[in-house]
Parts: structure tokens; sequence; C-alpha cells
């Protein structure tokens, strides 16, 4: 039997390592509708409203550390690269914050000459998807997709995804104020390992 | 760290440009509140500067603290070290005149209008933001020159203002003001 074409499977395979994929979707019409195809062969499914999806911060300087509040830079690269996440009903927090560890010591060793600071896990926050998807620009569009962006080594990964242009200054600084306010609400700081 | 003199001469300074303008109804900290090395709303100036006779308790210490402005200032310096790939691979620092322009509209900021927080992002933007109960806000630098503002309402049904390319120069002032005042 032939396989049904997925598009949205297609596009994510062929931007895989495309650091502005997002930027990419937004052109994409049913960018939207691709929410309920799945985006990579290593996912089990899409990514439901119900699901609870879990963000680690590499480097505090997208902290306030008077406050332990999350700043606005905090989620950027939803617009360009992707916002990467794990998802909660295939993971658990303990195991993303190891891997984390584990992830930043390797990118350390690579620029351990460099003056830039050295990446660690500082902290980690969850989204309710469904409040994600609820995030709306100024003409009540959907601001966010959330996709099932599986790796081999990490079945869990995900992707927060900014559908609005980033030419519409106006509603892409309201949706990126709006996303730092929903990581907020569970944020917390993690001790350098 | 410094003398009387030149604490004074800060203290003035910070208090002379940024002109009076409207109660946003910011309340200063309580001095107990200073910790520490941390920011403080408070210019640093000693209790005979100001021809006060308060307990030593009431005053930080001049050597120990620095005002909020001056830790605002730091932070962006700080962010000149930034050197590309501070933030994952493709990330790239920041133009040190867009960190020059933040620092000019620090100054710039009405009298009044709480202090905002930097940030700065994994493509090199720079600037300041503001989050309190009342509203969300962020300036965002464009250019060596201009900078935008975006005020989203907490209270008054997500009300959101956007103003473009605002010159950091005299003007700057009266337009976060007015904008600000609007919300």
């Amino acid at each position: 039997m032939e396989e049904c074409v997925n598009p949205c499977r297609i596009f994510f395979e062929q931007n895989a390592h495309n650091l502005k994929k997002v930027e990419k979707l937004q052109q994409e019409p049913d960018a939207i509708a691709w929410e309920k195809l799945s985006a990579s062969a290593f996912s089990s499914g899409s990514v439901e409203d119900a699901e609870h999806i879990l963000r680690l911060l590499f480097n505090p300087i997208h902290v306030d550390l008077e406050t332990r509040k999350l700043k606005p830079t905090a989620v950027n690269d939803a617009k360009d690269k992707g916002c990467s996440v794990d998802r909660l009903k295939m993971t658990t927090k303990e195991v993303c914050v190891e891997n984390g560890h584990v992830l930043a010591a390797s990118k350390n060793q690579l620029t351990s000459q460099s003056l830039s600071p050295q990446r660690s896990v500082c902290g980690v926050t969850t989204f309710n998807v469904v409040e994600v998807r609820a995030i709306l620009d100024a003409r009540q569009n959907q601001a966010y997709a959330v996709y099932d962006t599986a790796l081999e080594n990490n079945k869990a990964h995900a992707d927060i995804c900014r559908l609005v242009l980033e030419k519409n200054k106006q509603d892409a600084r309201s949706v990126r104020l709006q996303l730092m306010e929903l990581g907020d609400r569970r944020f917390e700081l993690i001790n350098k390992h | 760290m410094f003398d009387p003199i030149t604490v004074t001469s800060i203290a003035l300074g910070h208090a002379l440009t940024r002109p009076l303008s409207k109660d946003y109804g910011w309340q200063p900290v309580a001095a107990s509140t200073v910790t520490y090395l941390m920011p403080t709303e408070h210019a640093i100036i000693s209790s005979r500067a100001v021809g006060l006779s308060a307990t030593k308790a009431s005053f930080a210490s001049l050597d120990r603290l620095m005002s909020r402005l001056e830790w605002l200032n730091a932070e962006l310096l700080a962010y000149q070290d930034l050197e590309a790939g501070w933030d994952g691979d493709e990330s790239e620092p920041p133009k040190h005149e867009h960190i020059s322009a933040a620092a000019s509209l620090l100054k710039a900021l009405p009298a009044g209008l709480p202090l905002p927080k930097t940030m700065i992002s994994a493509d090199g933007e720079v600037g300041l933001y503001w989050k309190d109960d009342r509203w969300l806000a962020d300036a965002v630098i464009e250019d060596k020159d201009h900078f935008s503002l975006f005020i989203r309402s907490l209270k008054d049904g997500n009300r959101e203002i956007f103003v473009d390319s605002i010159a950091i120069g005299t003007g700057a002032s009266q337009i976060i003001h007015e904008t600000f005042a609007k919300m």
C-alpha cells in the first residue's frame, strides 16, 4: 500500500539542520494544520493539547537573578531555529536535567578556549501545550505551534515555533512577552552541576 | 569606592538627567531590603551628603553597593565581552554601538518610571524591559540611533502600544513618558 504523503514530516526532515527553519515555516499556509501531523519518523505521534512540555535553560544571562524570573530573550529561539522542549509524557524532569548537563559539558569542551560564558543547566520551566497554542497575536491568530520533532537519540524532543513574522514587529514583541510570562509561572533555577 | 563628593555628584547627576514626570505609582524599596552587592533603587549617597541625621543602618555602605543605574550599565558593558557562539553555535555577539545606544537610552528614561532590566538575545539584539503587575514592556535597540518601544497592559484588556523608530536623544524621554502614560 502506498504511504500517505506527510508534508509536515517532509518539511522538518528537509530543514533538520536549518537554523532559520521557523522563518521558512512561517511561509507555509498549513503550518497550524501540520500540528496534527507527525514531524519526525522517530516520534510516537503529534503533540496533543493536554501535554506538558519542559524547557531547559542553559544560559543565566536570560534570567533575572534578582527576581529569579525569565527574561524575554529566554524564548527567543522560537522565532528562528525553534524553541527546544521535551514532552513530559515521554520523559521526566530529572532525566531532562541530567541529559542537559551532559550536553552542556560536551559543548563546553568544544569552546573551552572561548571568552564567552560556559554553558550549564541553570533553570527549567514547563508549559501546558494548550496554553502555548492559545497565545494570539493582535489579529487573533494563533502565534505559536508545537511540533513533535523527535530525534533518534531523544524521542521526547519537540519544538515551539513562532508563526508570527518578524516584520510584524508589534505582534512579534507581544507574543514573545506572552510566552515569557507563561514560562515564568513554573520557572525554577537549578544549582550548578 | 567613591569619595562623598563623587557619590553626591553621581546622585545629583542621576536626578538631573532623569527629568521629573508623571508618578507611575512606583515606590522605592525600603533600605532594609538592600543586600550585599545587590542593585538598589536608591542612588548611593551618604546621610551627611543630604543633610540628614539618619542612623547608619538606614543607608547603604558606600563601598559595598552600587546604584541600580550603575548596575544596569555594568550589565550592558559586560555584554561587550560576548563572542560569536556565546549562546549556542549560531549566536551572534551584540554590536558595541547598540550597547552604547542602550546605555544612552537608560539615561533618557523619565523620572518616576521604574528602572528596567537589561536583555540580550542570541541574535545580538540588545534591549531593556519592564515587568510588573500592570504591564509588560520592552525597548529594543533598532540601530545606533533608534529604538522601538512596546507596552502591553496587564490590567486594561491586554491593550498594547507600539512605537517604532524613536530617536535616542533629547526627545526620547518625553515619548517614553507619554507612551507609558497612555497605558
